[in-house]
């Protein structure tokens, strides 16, 4: 090698290569773990934009809910009203995860009461509109579960990556933080399906 | 009484009703059938041994028309082999299959069908996307069953698929291998959920073996999709799962489904890859043997049947979980 040629690089010039390449090395790994945090943090935010599209998805079932159920729901009046305005105030947007976790489990819950109507009438659970809307919810409502679990398993990889040494120290210094799971509604953990 | 217990139940009551009295009749055929393979052989062989041994004992006198004797007649029983086989062995499966099977199967659920000579053809393994490097260009199938349950349309046979490389070698000639890519039982079934991507699923040889190691090649393979990971720990530990969409995999392989598909692996205990993709769920379980098939050596009884109607229940479970779905998308 070069270096121990005669005439080659003195100590001092041997010591700032071995320098350059350590550096260099390093910089290499926390690029690497910066990226590694940024390929999870967007998988993270690209699973939330599919649980947001189904989520649409089940906004946009609940006029036509609303209208076939609504002659039946004298004593879900306030379910009813309650389930229209938060529909709006989800559509309205401007909430933050958690807000918006917390009116979306709401909003399922009231769909659900909603749609038990169809026990207590059984012309409504007879009818064609009711059970055309009955199919498609529970597709949401798989698509909802599917989108949600994605992004809970994406919400484990940025967070392990947070939390674990040494790229937690990259992601800190980064600004990148934990993020909450999204949790199944209480209500909706045995029978999911409506 | 759960489904299994009461399908064993149905299998038996079959059997002492339908089966039972036709199977002294079956094992006489199959007696007589081979009396006459064996008679066949001894007609067709002796003649021949006698050339081949009176080519022996005149090489000195007869010269090379001797040594054509002794070989020709060899030669000649290589291939004569098999003329017994086609001749009586060949037509008895055919009966077998018609005269007990076929019945068995109707007996199983009304409306399912049995076909002893086909098979699920080579587009239907092409479609699944489970075999590649190499893909089969030579496909045998046999004993294909089709049914339907409730909207569910399905069907299964045992499959033999190959791939046949050519290649002309150094010396200019033309050169062939045959490599195996599977043997076993394929099905097919209709997914009732829509779905747009491509899901497999594969036995976990890398992560059983390597641990993290192999979860970390697992998810540098590209070739089906991105590596997908599943919740439910004894299905992980089973399954790998790749998707060209995450969030459709985990909607395919429902909590329930993943339950079944670890119920019906420890039931087959043979390797057994998964697709989902075109609306179709596709199993192949590679069973590496021909099943289904009488023996003429051992007597047929119970167990024979039993192993085609395990089959069944099987792939009906699967049917009926897909079903279950559908009821339930329409019924509260």
């Amino acid at each position: 090698m070069a270096c121990f040629a005669p005439g080659g690089l003195g100590a001092d010039a041997m010591t700032t290569t071995w320098w350059l390449i350590g550096g260099g090395a390093l910089a290499l790994v926390v690029i690497g773990m910066f990226n590694t945090l940024v390929r999870r943090r967007n998988a993270a935010d690209n699973a939330f934009a599919a649980v947001d599209a189904y989520l649409t998805m089940r906004y946009d079932l609940i006029p036509n809910l609303v209208a076939t159920v609504k002659a039946y729901a004298q004593h879900e009046r306030e379910t009813l009203a309650l389930v229209v305005e938060q529909r709006q105030q989800a559509l309205a947007g401007n909430l933050d995860v958690d807000a918006r976790v917390r009116l979306d489990n709401s909003i399922a819950h009231g769909v659900q009461r909603l749609m038990a109507l169809g026990e207590a009438y059984p012309e409504l659970k007879a009818s064609h509109n009711f059970q055309q809307l009955q199919r498609a919810l529970n597709e949401v409502e798989e698509r909802i579960s599917a989108a949600r679990r994605a992004f809970n398993a994406c919400v484990l990889e940025l967070n392990n990556a947070v939390d674990m040494f040494p790229i937690n120290l990259v992601a800190g210094i980064a600004g990148f933080k934990r993020r909450a799971f999204f949790e199944a509604p209480e209500f909706a953990r045995g029978a999911v399906r409506v | 009484m759960n489904e299994s217990a009461a399908s064993s139940e149905r299998f038996h009551a079959h059997f002492e009703q339908v089966l039972a009295e036709k199977l002294e009749a079956a094992n006489a055929e199959r007696r007589q059938t081979l009396r006459s393979m064996v008679v066949a052989w001894f007609m067709y062989c002796t003649p021949l041994v006698a050339l081949s041994v009176l080519g022996f004992l005149m090489q000195r006198d007869w010269g090379d028309f001797a040594g054509f004797l002794m070989y020709g007649p060899l030669l000649g029983l290589l291939f004569g082999i098999f003329v017994p086989i086609n001749r009586y062995h060949t037509p008895y499966k055919k009966n077998f299959k018609q005269s007990l099977v076929a019945p068995l199967v109707a007996a199983y659920r009304p409306g399912t069908r049995y076909s002893p000579s086909a098979g699920i053809e080579r587009h239907e393994l092409d479609s699944s996307g489970l075999f590649r490097n190499p893909s089969p260009n030579r496909v045998r199938g046999e004993d294909r069953v089709d049914g339907t349950i409730g909207d569910v349309r399905f069907r299964f046979s045992e499959v033999y698929a190959e791939h046949e490389k050519t290649w002309v070698g150094d010396d200019g000639q033309n050169k062939s291998k045959t490599i195996h890519v599977f043997k076993g039982l394929f099905y097919v079934a209709e997914f009732n959920k829509h779905v747009s991507g491509r899901t497999y699923v594969f036995p976990d040889r890398a992560q059983r073996l390597l641990g993290g190691l192999g979860q970390l090649l697992q998810s540098g393979d590209k070739t089906y999709g991105e590596l997908v990971k599943l919740e439910d720990p004894e299905f992980e530990k089973q399954f790998v799962v790749y998707s060209t969409n995450q969030v459709e995999a985990r909607y395919v392989l429902s909590s329930s489904l993943m339950r079944k598909l670890v119920a019906l692996q420890a039931r087959t205990r043979k390797p057994m890859r998964i697709a989902i993709a075109s609306s179709h769920l596709y199993i192949a379980i590679e069973t590496g043997e021909d099943n289904f098939e009488p023996s003429l050596f051992t007597p047929i009884d119970r167990a024979l049947f039993q192993e085609f109607w395990d089959v069944l229940d099987i792939f009906v479970a699967i049917v009926e979980e897909l079903d279950l779905d559908t009821r339930i998308w329409t019924v509260a």
